[in-house]
């Protein structure tokens, strides 16, 4: 029986998850010199994805769960949501902060996909506007 | 998804007799001699992702298949890349190759599956536009690099 998943209420929109990706898979760099991050870093073997609620966990902690030259992207829980996702506890091995973003409802892989790629770009647009030096 | 591109049938509108399967895999296309100085370079990326084990991403990540690695180079070898900047070369967690342009504000991944249907995702940067679709032919393929340099 599929088990049923609920969203974490505690956790609130505009709390910061934590996600390891690996630089030289998951960033392209571009002509200017600024890497910009591709979907394929949300990308997970399922249809869900893995993160950790920065407000319960240090970056050096899921770090140091991770691979040497990996690195942390952020995005927030209300991101997630607004495409479609629930926020579901489920501890793992690093920490009992760790969370999957699963789909509210059932999603093609292609939606998923397309999903990876709008926050991938809400990444690179926070980026950008940084080292621009704007903060709208 | 179902009816994705399998390479090499390219743009055959009927699954090849195994006569043809060979002597397409004999015989290709003449094309121009000049190739982007980026391509070995490419390949050499495409190859590596075969020494990628299970979990190289800290998540469980699988291993690049095989046939993803091989369907890759097929494809990049059978179309008009010589203006394209260099691809950025990415695995995919489910063992699939991803390969990565942005010109501009134009934006394309294009994704090579290990059991050979091919995807590609446009997005208008900055636009939220982002559209996905099947690759079922050369001409597909080649429809997605041209797009993302504005022809």
């Amino acid at each position: 029986m599929d088990q049923i998943h609920h969203d974490a209420e505690d956790i609130h929109d505009d709390d910061l998850l934590l996600r390891r990706i690996t630089p030289a898979s998951h960033t392209a760099l571009q002509p200017d010199g600024a890497r910009i991050l591709v979907s394929f870093a949300f990308r997970n073997r399922g249809n869900e994805f893995s993160m950790y609620v920065a407000k319960e966990v240090s970056r050096e902690k899921v770090l140091s769960c991770g691979l040497p030259t990996q690195e942390i992207i952020e995005v927030t829980a209300g991101e997630v949501r607004a495409l479609g996702y629930i926020i579901v506890r489920e501890p793992d091995d690093c920490d009992d902060s760790h969370v999957f973003a699963k789909p509210r409802v059932a999603k093609s892989k292609g939606q998923i996909v397309k999903d990876c790629k709008a926050l991938a770009e809400l990444v690179n647009a926070r980026d950008a506007r940084r080292r621009s030096g704007r903060t709208f | 998804m179902a009816h994705a591109l399998r390479l090499p049938n390219f743009g055959m509108g009927r699954p090849l007799r195994r006569e043809e399967e060979y002597n397409r895999r004999q015989w290709s296309e003449v094309r121009g001699l000049q190739t982007p100085a980026w391509l070995k370079e490419v390949y050499d990326r495409i190859s590596a992702l075969a020494e990628l084990e299970e979990n190289w991403d800290s998540h469980g990540g699988l291993p690049v298949a095989s046939g993803a690695i091989s369907e890759t180079r097929i494809l990049l070898s059978n179309l008009a890349i010589e203006e394209l900047p260099k691809p950025h070369v990415a695995p995919i967690p489910d063992g699939s190759v991803g390969l990565h342009w942005r010109v501009g504000g134009r934006d394309l991944e294009i994704e090579i599956e290990a059991s050979g249907p091919v995807h590609y995702l446009k997005t208008y940067v900055g636009c939220d536009s982002i559209e996905d679709g099947d690759v079922h032919s050369l001409k597909d393929a080649q429809d997605a690099l041209d797009w993302v340099l504005g022809r």
